[in-house]
């Protein structure tokens, strides 16, 4: 008990409230600014917090890090641009629902979902950090984040929601283009071609290629086929409080999305952008309406949001209980605190209660704050996109290249943005998506890195030893995934719903909606909002 | 109208904010050294060892030399791009770096541009000694246990990357000792010990600091270095335990151009002794679980060569 | 990349989706499969420092797995291409005619700021002076002027602040070094 009210009556300050205004308008800003992620603010915030005393620093960091969190979405649903990798899936619903006249529900929506996720991942820190973290690493190794990884990777089928071979394909170029650079296991070069900016473990880089492919490419493609006539929906917010039913309707995917986002945040290698990947298509499966993901469905945008929000306690939990950094802004965290004198590890639990339940405490006044900010401000923000065309597009094209150079200094991975915009707009003209080709880009490398791994564990060893129940579940899992639809679709009849959503061609879908008129009607009925416009 | 002629305001000032902006005067070549403020190169992300390591010694030189020393991250291919920019910069002592390790092994291990003659060293600041460590339920009891099983058989070793210096004196064990152990690469230091602590590795080679923060998970056998730790007072040292003399470390130094005039030289090293000296900076690397191992010039490039030869010996 | 080209024959009509296209669909196939062939190739061409010991993977047998299984793909595709109607594009817009205009000059002054920008900084004046500023301010001049605004104070009163406030962000906020 003592503890608990020591914790607290470390935050009651005048200096703490100072650092974490602070904190809060950083984050807010980092993450509303394409490229520069949350790593990078707490990154350059801990060379001044480090003059701080612990707890006031820690309260500028994580609300940093909290604060990026909600921030991050405003570009991923204004502008196709996920202002961190946390939101991309955010851009699969989140757009979509913004060219339809929806931002501010979407925009109100994300906040909620997010404050949600958080809050409740935080749980886990709460109860048992050090116990639960100590599970998830020794029953999540090397071969399990294998078969987790391998699992991540159908989600591919879920967003290339026309053409899943289309889909597939973008998801090869993704894990190939994953392949650029060294290769961790032996160190040897691939692809490189003697240019030394590829030669990193990085190889392409990442956030170069989600600017490029998402931002960049619908900047580019509004460009290609913009003409006067046309009316600029996003301006045009619509409504923005949520209704009762779509409150209940969010139920579902919130529940799915959060229990994946705690489990992802406590393995190490995950974090918000693979857990907002699969919970989203967790979500997409359980729906009853699964062919309407992808085109500016609530039920998305809440699913994304919820699932990379609820890694951040998972995170904290790793990085403090096992001194293993959960996330990259973690590693940051750590060096932070080893400054401080800290050393995160489960003997921190043990030494400084206090200063867990302290962490804890500012974990949870940041996601209030952030929230409250969140909602204020969104208006403002939204009406920056009521500039006109001729003043919005080069803004957004030179931070987005300021955002990119700002990752690594280095001009190179402005061209690489901007080559992958360029492809990007190719990719979406003949209709390959771009979110496997980032889904490979993301998880390829981890994929291999384990499976690597493993086999050289193997050596030696029996196939049960290694492969253990939890492994050979996830790899079934996903076997699973790929297998069922297939199955449900030969089955036709009944089924022909979830055929719908992997139809491959033209010839199938002419057939489902002239065999399925249903299936129109539920789709539009989802969004009753012409009157309900708040003022 | 008042709109407009705030807007022109605003113009106005931006306009000779802009012609003032990034204009600086040209360093005189006559002056003393150091005129213009200093970059320094890291060549990691920020917030990571080597990038906290140089920001604490940064704040301490600008005390010392009266210049701004201003930090600046170049990652990318570890560490090589940083290093061969810094190789290629004019040799006048304004462009200085961060030197981990890995200056010594890039040209073996990625053929890089990275060549000890590249460069002006001009002190080593900090030492990691390496560790070695296994599980807490782990079957070996000490480090001879652990050595005389890497003997009979494969044992599985994580270190935090491959072409690592914690690879390399996985490596090195094998040599000196005649072990067989398999290095694993994982992603980073603390992973690799927590490798170990799960029992998914059989041990694992990494610095002292990230063993420690592991504490009871794992146990800590042996240390990589001439003397015991402070922080470890019951590990032994291999000399101890096996009788070979086996050092490895992560250890870091400031270098710069290669051929920068004498004078230049002298003054960044006297700057670089002092903030090594300095209680914040030794308070920083205490805390961070590393030792201020402190290398002047001439003994630094000489170690640098030294060590270059024997990473090309043992990964080559 | 000419595949795009076949969009811009609908300008003028009343549909706001390009049509399907089927050559476009097979072109893009094959496309795919050159390009997977192709890595193919290179896959098999990475030098290894060491040959991985039985039972392990190396440096090639990830991207040579992948480039076979996208070739699988490509080929698959490439048949449904063929054989079957082109689905349809509803969810695009039709490409304009002066839509590839802008974007070609987007492309090409995007291309001059970055020539420019990777200069630096130029001494002159006995000062070192950082280009990025002004670079930055003349490139958005030029884009808004692409992209059709006619008014001298869209080309000053906007791009000045805008450069400004992008310089001294990361310039002087963040110390990135432009």
């Amino acid at each position: 008990m003592n503890v608990i009210v020591e914790g607290f009556a470390a935050l009651g300050s005048v200096e703490v409230l100072l650092c974490l205004l602070l904190g809060l308008g950083l984050g807010l800003l980092v993450g509303a600014f394409p490229g520069i992620t949350a790593t990078m603010a707490v990154a350059l915030a801990s060379g001044f917090t480090l003059t701080l005393d612990p707890v006031p620093g820690l309260c500028v960091l994580l609300t940093i890090y909290v604060a990026a969190n909600f921030g991050d979405r405003i570009p991923s649903i204004l502008i196709n641009t996920p202002g961190t990798p946390a939101s991309i899936a955010t851009t699969l619903d989140g757009y979509p629902m913004a060219k339809q006249g929806k931002a501010g529900l979407a925009l109100t929506m994300s906040a909620f979902v997010t404050a949600a996720g958080v809050l409740l991942s935080m749980v886990v820190f709460i109860a048992a950090a050090v116990p639960i973290a100590t599970i998830a690493r020794d029953y999540f190794r090397s071969p399990e984040l294998f078969a987790l990884v391998v699992f991540g990777l159908t989600v591919m089928i879920g967003i290339a929601s026309k053409s899943v071979l289309k889909g597939l394909i973008a998801g090869v170029i993704g894990l190939l283009l994953g392949s650029v650079g060294l290769y961790s296991a032996t160190g040897d070069q691939r692809f490189t071609f003697g240019i030394s900016e590829l030669a990193g473990s990085e190889g392409v880089s990442f956030l170069a290629v989600i600017i490029g492919l998402f931002g960049v490419t619908e900047l580019f493609d509004q460009m290609l086929t913009h003409h006067q006539q046309k009316v600029k929906p996003i301006s045009a917010l619509g409504r923005w409080w949520p209704t009762k039913r779509e409150y209940r309707q969010s139920l579902k995917p919130f529940a799915v999305s959060s229990g994946v986002g705690v489990v992802a945040g406590l393995v190490p290698a995950a974090g918000g952008d693979i857990a907002g990947l699969i919970g989203w298509d967790r979500a997409r499966r359980i729906s009853k309406n699964p062919k309407s993901f992808g085109k500016g469905n609530l039920e998305g945008v809440v699913a994304a949001d919820t699932a990379s929000s609820a890694t951040l306690g998972g995170s904290l939990t790793t990085t403090m209980a096992l001194g293993i950094p959960g996330d990259s802004v973690m590693a940051v965290m750590i060096g932070s605190m080893l400054i401080w004198g800290l050393n995160p590890g489960p003997q921190l639990f043990t030494s400084r209660p206090d200063l867990v339940v302290t962490m804890a405490a500012i974990m949870v006044i940041a996601v209030i704050l952030s929230l409250a900010a969140s909602l204020v401000r969104l208006r403002g923000m939204v009406r920056l996109l009521d500039t006109p065309n001729h003043f919005l597009w080069p803004t957004i094209l030179l931070f987005c290249m300021l955002g990119t150079y700002a990752t690594t200094n280095s001009i190179f991975t402005v061209i690489t943005m901007l080559v992958a915009g360029v492809i990007g707009v190719v990719l979406k003209r003949v209709g390959i998506p771009a979110g496997p080709v980032v889904l490979g880009l993301l998880l390829g490398p981890i994929a291999e890195e384990n499976l690597a791994r493993t086999l050289v564990l193997q050596q030696g060893r029996g196939f049960f030893e290694v492969w253990s129940p939890v492994a050979l579940a996830f790899l079934a899992l996903a076997a699973l995934s790929l297998i069922v639809p297939m199955l449900r679709r030969r089955k036709g009849g009944l089924e022909q719903k979830i055929a719908d959503e992997l139809a491959t061609d033209a010839a199938t879908k002419a057939v489902i909606t002239q065999t399925t008129p249903l299936q129109e009607i539920s789709d539009s009925d989802t969004e009753p909002d012409n009157k309900e416009n708040t003022p | 109208m008042r709109t407009r002629r705030w807007t022109i305001a605003v113009a106005g000032a931006a306009a000779a904010g802009l012609a003032l902006a990034g204009c600086s005067p040209v360093a005189d070549e006559e002056a003393g050294f150091p005129e213009n403020d200093l970059r320094l190169i890291i060549q990691a992300d920020a917030g990571g060892g080597s990038d906290l390591s140089s920001r604490a010694l940064a704040a301490e030189l600008e005390n010392e030399l009266g210049v701004s020393v201003i930090p600046e991250n170049m990652p990318g291919a570890s560490g090589a791009i940083a290093m061969e920019y810094v190789g290629d910069q004019d040799p006048d002592g304004y462009t200085i770096g961060f030197a981990p390790v890995e200056v010594a092994m890039l040209n073996t291990t990625q053929n890089a541009n990275v060549l000890p003659e590249n460069y002006t060293f001009i002190g080593q600041i900090m030492l990691a000694p390496g560790v070695i460590s296994v599980g807490a339920d782990s079957p070996y009891e000490t480090l001879e246990d652990l050595i005389a099983a890497g003997q009979e058989g494969s044992v599985t070793v994580a270190n935090s990357g491959a072409g690592s210096i914690w690879e390399a004196a996985a490596l090195g064990i094998n040599d000196a000792a005649g072990t067989d152990f398999t290095p694993v690469a994982y992603d980073g230091g603390a992973t690799a010990v927590a490798a170990a602590a799960s029992g998914e590795a059989d041990a694992a080679v990494s610095g002292g600091g990230e063993a420690i923060a592991q504490g009871d998970s794992v146990r800590i056998l042996g240390v990589m270095h001439d003397e015991r730790l402070d922080s470890l007072p019951d590990v032994p040292t291999f000399q101890e335990a096996i009788g070979e003399d086996i050092q490895f470390g992560g250890w870091g130094g400031i270098y710069t151009t290669a051929d920068v005039p004498d004078d230049v030289r002298d003054i960044l090293e006297t700057a670089v002794a002092n903030a090594v000296e300095s209680d914040s900076y030794q308070d920083f690397q205490e805390n961070a679980g590393n030792l201020v191992i402190y290398r002047d010039s001439a003994e630094f490039t000489s170690f640098v060569t030294e060590q270059f030869d024997l990473f090309q010996e043992l990964l080559g | 990349m000419s595949v795009a080209d076949t969009d811009a024959g609908v300008v003028g009509q009343d549909a706001d989706s390009p049509p399907p296209n089927k050559v476009m669909e097979i072109a893009t196939a094959v496309l795919s499969l050159v390009v997977m062939v192709l890595v193919l190739v290179l896959s098999t061409q990475i030098t290894l420092r060491s040959e991985a010991s039985p039972g392990q993977i190396d440096a090639r047998f990830w991207p040579t797995a992948l480039s076979i299984a996208g070739i699988v793909l490509s080929v698959a595709q490439l048949g449904i291409a063929i054989g079957r109607p082109a689905p349809d594009r509803e969810d695009l817009d039709v490409v304009r005619r002066a839509g590839y205009l802008r974007v070609a000059s987007t492309l090409l002054v995007t291309a001059v700021f970055v020539i420019v920008w990777n200069i630096g900084s130029v001494v002159a004046f006995g000062f070192r002076i950082e280009l990025f500023p002004y670079a930055a301010t003349i490139y958005l001049a030029a884009l808004i002027a692409i992209y059709g605004a006619r008014s001298w104070r869209a080309y000053v009163l906007f791009p000045l602040p805008m450069a400004m406030l992008a310089y001294l962000l990361f310039s002087v906020v963040l110390r990135i070094p432009l």
